[in-house]
């Protein structure tokens, strides 16, 4: 459950913006989420609510933004979106590949009054 | 109103690790962390490392669990330094925690320190300590299809050992298996087979690391 963890650091990270920026209310939370990740939207939201009750910050909702896992194979020089957890190129089924995307945990955006 | 941010959520704890990487460095002390499910072998596996390696250099091991303080009274046993941490319920060792164990060793005494995280393939894959490199263990009783299963930790890592190979025989696992299935999802995995309990394949492994332990000391990785 290391869901519980990760919304402390972001409720961190969101006062410090908020503070900076002279913000009282928060509304939502834009976040990116790599699809290559074990952080699950649900319990994150979850977590998040648990750690803001009692604080300023009540009420207010995560948005998450799920990214796909896409992966460049060196050999073909093209992107692929990784399906299911083998990171092999569908052209050439060879392994020489980068993770591009899907590995985010990323705030976007905070949206505050 | 919309404020972009565009911030890590883990940035504070990727900061403490950083900083924890950088004292290991100035002492050139390698660091690797080791990862399992409960009872892979993660205890045994660092009692037979401790047994072959202790007499050539000097190692510190860092215990995580969630309670009690077995494990670090079975390495001190091996007569090594051990220091416990116990997580409280929390299901992965972080840098924080990593740090607070860290100031607990004379760091310019040691050549390798190895943290023993919490039995859990899933969360102590995202969160960096400040090790050199991440090792998991996967026990032939838990089955080949755990690569499939549990890809990030396999992608993490850049060794995997293959434990408790003596019992294959009462296991439909197949190793063969394993390898492919890992390699498709890190190509870049260095493979051991060992029984931790047999001493089988040990010698292998214990050569690695030795060979990475001395590469730190001459600054070469």
């Amino acid at each position: 459950m290391h869901e519980l963890s990760i919304a402390e650091s972001l409720v961190q990270i969101v006062r410090e913006e908020m503070d900076k920026a002279g913000l009282k209310k928060l509304n939502a939370v834009h976040l990116k989420v790599g699809e290559f990740t074990h952080l699950v939207p649900d319990a994150l939201s979850f977590c998040f609510e648990i750690a803001v009750q009692d604080t300023p910050f009540e009420g207010a909702k995560l948005d998450i933004e799920l990214v796909p896992t896409v992966a460049y194979c060196n050999k073909c020089r093209q992107e692929f979106h990784v399906e299911g957890p083998l990171f092999v190129c569908p052209k050439c089924l060879g392994g020489d590949v980068d993770v591009r995307t899907g590995r985010e945990m990323s705030i976007e955006s905070i949206d505050a009054d | 109103m919309k404020v972009p941010v565009i911030r890590n959520i883990l940035e504070a704890n990727d900061r403490i690790a950083a900083e924890n990487r950088a004292l290991l460095d100035k002492d050139n002390v390698f660091c690797f962390n080791l990862m399992s499910s409960p009872g892979a072998g993660k205890t045994t596996l660092l009692e037979r490392t401790i047994e072959s390696l202790a007499s050539k250099i000097n190692i510190g091991v860092i215990e995580g669990d969630i309670t009690s303080n077995e494990d670090a009274r079975r390495i001190a046993k091996k007569g090594v330094k051990a220091v416990q941490i116990n997580t409280d319920g929390a299901c992965h060792l972080d840098g924080s925690m990593i740090r607070t164990a860290m100031d607990q060793f004379d760091l310019a005494s040691l050549d390798l320190l190895i943290v023993e995280n919490v039995g859990n393939l899933v969360c102590p894959a995202e969160f960096n300590v400040g090790e050199h490199m991440k090792i998991m263990i996967l026990s032939v009783a838990e089955g080949d299809d755990k690569p499939l299963k549990y890809p990030v930790m396999f992608r993490e890592c850049s060794a995997l050992l293959i434990n408790k190979i003596d019992l294959l025989p009462y296991t439909e696992c197949s190793v063969d298996k394993i390898r492919k299935r890992s390699l498709k999802i890190n190509p870049k995995l260095t493979i051991f087979e060992v029984s931790a309990r047999t001493g089988e394949g040990i010698e292998a492994w214990t050569k690695w690391l030795k060979a990475r332990v001395t590469r730190r000391k001459r600054h070469e990785a």
